[in-house]
């Protein structure tokens, strides 16, 4: 029964907007009532629009960000409570890989030193060449060649780049990896090379991944579960197939069906009934479900309650009023 | 009936490392009404054949060939003249609809500057013109809109003001770079929709540049690859999509995921994009390509015409696809 890595408990994160000499303090919350847990060995995927908080979520369990209130439980654990002190044994553990390959990759610094930092840090106990043999193999493994060790980052293309913040990731054996849209900015061909590798590494290494994108397909192509965010909320989460075969919140069947899809039959035959307007402002958030300004279902009772997140079976959750009609 | 002709189109760039070639001896046609995607990965030279044919290169570009409107020759044509026809009779909506817009001015005298400049309009009919123009586009509160400046604006309220503005004399060609790619997928979808709109109801040609096959298989009539500056493959969307001709074409679309087959494993190609400034000799695909023979490092393959408007530039002949499946 102890599959379960994490566990995050009503998360919430708020930032402060700092007013001016006539302007109120503001507060933007970012995320709020993030509750779900991961077992050993999953792919969950986190899809929204931007300024959803995917991000935020992310670093927050990384504790990269303090949130508000709420519990991260790692292994037992409550990383909240913990302090950067007592945090960094489970620093090795919990890895990230970032969007931007180059801005993420320090230019002083070879591509060896760049990857053995963390080991440096992190693992203490091993001995230069012992780092420098791990690096080695890492570097094997992402698909690097071992003459690029000396060599820096503005030599690299993105998708290289992505690679060694890949191996940089996975140097201290983590258990757990966020990937903050690791693909976005990279070409198309060499975008599916770094899919592949991702799924190749978390077999090889037998890791835990959470995959956040705004790039539905993507996401999609490497997901066990999905959840979905709305301004700072869970929509619906659900496994990967549920989810695209079934959407159950208006927001989820919405951003399925404005999905391009790459099939020329195919998308002459959707109907776009695309959702009107954009999202709101995270600081101003409209009352009750943060949807109903553009949702086809919303009623009053959208605009004075806010819809609780409804466990519906087979650890499914929805935020919805109206999810049984439609 | 073509209303643009593009032949023999060159773009190079002198660098403090020499001579660059963007674009190598692309030639097309767009008829009335139809919507063409330019296809390629970044630095294919997608978005500068467009500038070039538009006048507007980097100072260290210079275009070569033609590039003809309506029979009339685009390139070394005078500023003055040029004027008469850019973002008149052509017009362009660029990927960032942040960076496109005066941050100083408000909207409403960026969308009268056109019409006065191109349509003789006073301002005050320009104004009720603009508005129109923004309703068209599906702009909420148009009349409201109007008076804001562009940072009170979304991304995708900034989005539709460029168009609103890039339509506004109701161009012939509508050149797209882009256009929806800084969007989130509910408002690039509404935006695809509104240019569908636009060939269906007034005609207009659109050319539209992006790296998304999604994007082009929903909206494009017919499609030009390009790769390393190069025209590679052009035609049909739908023949294109499910029988790809050039092995590069093939390969981008079997990089692409699917949200229906997600069990799929993607196939990549291997390697990366070549640098344009060292080029690899013969076909600048060939050490990416999982069919290159002796031939294609040695001699570059002519884009050759086949037969329903198809055209491949490729020494391989065979079937594409085979090759993984007999090994």
């Amino acid at each position: 029964m102890s599959n379960i890595l994490l566990e995050v408990n009503d998360l919430k994160k708020t930032f402060p907007i700092s007013g001016g000499m006539f302007v109120k303090k503001q507060t933007l919350t970012a995320i709020e009532d993030i509750s779900f847990s991961l077992t050993k060995g999953e792919t969950l995927g986190i899809v929204g629009e931007s300024g959803c908080g995917k991000s935020t979520l992310g670093r927050c369990i990384l504790q990269l960000l303090e949130p508000d209130s709420g519990q991260v439980v790692w292994l037992g654990d409550d990383l909240t409570k913990l302090g950067w002190r007592k945090m960094r044994p489970h620093r090795k553990d919990l890895q990230i890989i970032f969007q931007d390959p180059l801005a993420s990759l320090n230019p002083r610094l070879t591509v060896g030193e760049i990857i053995a930092d963390p080991l440096r840090s992190l693992m203490p106990q091993l001995n230069q060449a012992q780092r420098q043999q791990k690096v080695l193999a890492m570097m094997k493994s992402v698909g690097l060649l071992p003459e690029m060790i000396s060599r820096f980052p503005h030599e690299f293309s993105g998708g290289q780049a992505q690679r060694i913040g890949i191996a940089r990731a996975l140097i201290t054996e983590p258990k757990l990896i966020i990937c903050d849209e690791p693909v976005s900015a990279l070409d198309v061909s060499v975008q599916a090379q770094i899919l592949n590798l991702l799924r190749d590494i978390k077999d090889e290494f037998g890791l835990t991944l959470i995959f956040i994108s705004h790039d539905l397909s993507v996401v999609r192509h490497v997901s066990d579960r999905i959840m979905v965010l709305y301004l700072g909320r869970i929509a619906e989460l659900a496994s990967s197939g549920d989810l695209y075969d079934e959407p159950k919140h208006p927001y989820t069947k919405a951003l399925l069906k404005a999905v391009p899809v790459p099939d020329p039959i195919k998308a002459r035959e959707r109907t776009i009934e695309g959702l009107t307007g954009e999202i709101p402002s995270p600081i101003n958030p409209p009352s009750g479900c943060t949807f109903r300004t553009r949702c086809p279902m919303a009623d009053k009772k959208c605009a004075k309650e806010r819809p609780q997140i409804d466990d519906i079976g087979r650890g499914r959750l929805i935020a919805c009023h109206h999810w049984r009609k439609g | 009936m073509s209303i643009f002709e593009v032949k023999g189109l060159s773009v190079n760039f002198t660098t403090i490392n020499g001579e660059v070639k963007a674009v190598n001896n692309v030639s097309f046609n767009i008829a009335k009404g139809e919507t063409v995607a330019i296809v390629g990965e970044s630095g294919s030279g997608k978005s500068q054949t467009v500038l070039a044919a538009l006048g507007l290169l980097a100072e260290n570009g210079h275009a070569t060939g033609s590039v003809k409107f309506e029979g009339q020759e685009l390139l070394g044509l005078e500023i003055k003249n040029l004027n008469k026809i850019r973002g008149n009779k052509i017009s362009m909506v660029f990927q960032d609809p942040m960076t496109s817009l005066n941050p100083f001015l408000r909207i409403s005298d960026q969308m009268v500057e056109v019409l006065t400049l191109h349509k003789g309009m006073n301002k005050k009919a320009a104004t009720a013109e603009a508005i129109r123009m923004l309703d068209a586009v599906r702009l909420p509160d148009a009349s409201q809109v109007i008076t804001r400046f562009p940072h009170e604006l979304s991304g995708g309220m900034r989005q539709r003001v460029m168009i609103a503005i890039a339509l506004s004399c109701e161009p012939q060609i509508l050149i797209a770079d882009e256009p929806t790619t800084a969007l989130d997928v509910t408002v690039q979808a509404q935006m695809l929709e509104l240019f569908k709109g636009l060939t269906k109801d007034f005609g207009t040609s659109l050319i539209l540049i992006t790296h998304d096959l999604g994007v082009v298989a929903g909206i494009a009539d017919r499609m030009m690859v390009m790769y390393a500056g190069k025209m590679v493959e052009k035609g049909n969307v739908d023949e294109t999509f499910y029988s790809p001709k050039n092995p590069y074409t093939f390969g981008l679309l079997h990089s692409t995921p699917h949200i229906d087959d997600p069990e799929k494993r993607l196939e990549p190609i291997d390697g990366l994009p070549p640098s344009l400034e060292n080029l690899p000799s013969g076909c600048a695909f060939h050490p990416r390509c999982a069919y290159s023979m002796e031939r294609c490092l040695i001699e570059e393959p002519k884009l050759i015409v086949e037969k329903n408007g198809r055209s491949n530039a490729c020494f391989y002949k065979g079937k594409l696809g085979d090759k993984e499946s007999s090994e």
